[in-house]
């Protein structure tokens, strides 16, 4: 498991919490000392000496074993979250995917799979890509999962409102300084900011970017987290690319608000989320839940940041999920997550994927992803899927509505069943 | 003497084991105690399951005389075995 990381064959972390914590795990070395005689035979022990002086040479003279560290992480999910996910990554013939399970009150991960994965007993023969965490290290568009975010910039901002009508061009839209923006499937007519997000129109939302204006639409961004470290206590984190506001060009207003021109890490993104979720209030995302030392005691609780204060009003935030997000899963892209037990909200995104020798995108290489959580009403889950690169050729379909979202709503399905059995069995 | 602690282990949230440490023993050859590096490698192929074509390019091609690993993660039959063969092989656990 990448979060867990793996070790060196002399027993240092190489990765993860293996890694992070390695002074903690590894423990001290003792050494027992004897006067020897001129052929190196010991003849009695030698007294240690010690001065305050010889704070660093004590530790050496008592073994001390490493520390136990509890994680955020829940087994079981992990293999829900990693069942699902490898089946529809093998379906799909993907290169890469992702998933990542939080809980949004606290920020505390449930579950995290990275694909390609390895074996952490033959990591050190293992392809080095493979030992990368992308949840942490891969940077990507994101395509219209991140419109909501925006959304919500802008009616905290009061740049629109829920009731009116924002006229989307019938698919069509161009202008001085942006170009022309069209849309993923056909054209729109008059739009609410609802209507926008359920039916994830790329001409909607540039209009909301040049309402908000790019000052507020960065400010905004950056304070949902984009562009630095989600600050996540495990090593190898991107920041993920949100360029100033003064270096942004007539086309970045219009585009960012549908996920192209910014690039975003998974763990970045569902911390955003999370915060949505979390009516919102500030989370950051954490892995570790305590230490404890060698008789089990708990040494060290890692407690979750205290709230420090709101991103967007809890009126937004809870307006944008439970209402917006929840039309996507209900009536939009994102239906195969709908459940019968929970009521699930979420958005798709199909980005598209940079070419790499030349200008513009590619026709044939997306990132399918969707981002979803429940019960919507108070979530206590949010579900992060990204599937990059599913082989189009197939047939089978490439957006986040097809590829990622079933997987999403399988995840939420079981880990909820779960945590219900858990909660109804402690209380038993 | 140098006693070696005992790596923490990690656990899941529900006190599950996600990482624990395992013994690994290690046979090695010191090269500048072998006088012969074919016969050597000859009675190491059947004990450790390698080419003693394999063990032979090891020992001989060692940059270091004092210690070259032939096998990592060894059984512990497999160690009392090869250990017999020569004073020039050894186990590290």
């Amino acid at each position: 498991m990448h979060a867990v990381g793996f070790t060196s064959l002399d027993n240092r972390g190489w990765g993860g919490i293996e890694y992070q914590y390695d002074k903690q795990l590894s423990g001290s070395a003792a050494q027992d000392m004897f006067f020897a005689d001129v052929r190196r035979r010991p003849i009695r022990p030698a007294p240690v000496e010690r001065s305050p002086a010889d704070n660093n040479d004590v530790e050496n003279a008592v073994l001390t074993n490493g520390v136990g560290i509890i994680l955020t992480i829940d087994a079981t999910i992990q293999q829900f979250a990693r069942d699902e996910l490898i089946k529809q990554y093998e379906n799909y013939e993907a290169e890469s995917a992702v998933a990542i399970v939080v809980e949004p009150k606290t920020g505390a991960i449930l579950a995290m799979v990275s694909l390609p994965d390895f074996d952490p007993a033959e990591a050190r023969s293992s392809d080095p890509d493979n030992l990368r965490n992308r949840i942490l290290t891969d940077e990507f568009e994101p395509g219209s999962i991140i419109k909501p975010l925006v959304a919500a910039i802008a009616l905290d901002a009061g740049a629109v409102n829920r009731v009116e009508k924002i006229f989307c061009e019938n698919g069509n839209y161009s202008g001085r300084g942006f170009g022309r923006i069209g849309e993923y499937r056909r054209g729109f007519g008059d739009l609410t900011l609802r209507e926008i997000l359920v039916e994830s129109s790329n001409i909607g939302m540039a209009k909301i970017g040049q309402r908000l204006g790019k000052d507020k639409l960065y400010k905004g961004l950056r304070l949902f987290g984009f562009g630095k470290k989600a600050g996540i206590d495990v090593p190898g984190e991107a920041d993920g690319l949100l360029r100033p506001a003064h270096k942004w060009t007539g086309y970045s207003v219009t585009r960012i608000p549908f996920g192209q021109e910014i690039t975003v890490t998974a763990i970045q993104l569902v911390r955003a989320f999370c915060i949505l979720a979390n009516r919102g209030r500030l989370v950051r995302p954490f892995l570790v839940k305590a230490i404890v030392d060698n008789d089990g005691e708990i040494t060290e609780l890692k407690r979750p940041l205290p709230p420090v204060g709101y991103v967007v009003k809890p009126e937004v935030a809870e307006w944008v999920v439970s209402d917006a997000m929840v039309g996507v899963v209900n009536e939009g892209t994102g239906e195969r997550a709908k459940l019968d037990k929970w009521q699930v909200f979420g958005k798709t995104g199909t980005a598209n994927i940079a070419k790499s020798d030349e200008r513009g995108y590619s026709d044939s290489d997306y990132v399918a992803s969707f981002i979803a959580g429940a019960p919507a009403e108070d979530p206590s889950v949010v579900v992060l899927v990204s599937i990059r690169k599913p082989n189009k050729k197939l047939g089978k379909g490439y957006t986040g509505g097809v590829v990622a979202s079933p997987v999403a709503g399988k995840i939420i399905e079981k880990t909820l069943n779960y945590l219900e059995t858990r909660f109804a069995r402690a209380h038993f | 003497m140098l006693y070696k602690p005992q790596r923490g282990v990690i656990l899941d949230c529900r006190g599950r084991v996600l990482a624990a440490s395992n013994k690994v023993r290690i046979v090695k050859v010191e090269p500048r105690k072998v006088k012969d590096a074919k016969s050597l490698s000859s009675e190491l192929q059947p004990i450790l399951g390698i080419g003693a074509h394999e063990i032979c390019k090891l020992i001989n091609e060692s940059k270091n005389p004092g210690s070259v690993k032939i096998k990592i993660g060894a059984e512990p039959g497999e160690c009392d075995a090869a250990r017999r063969i020569s004073s020039a092989v050894g186990v590290v656990d």
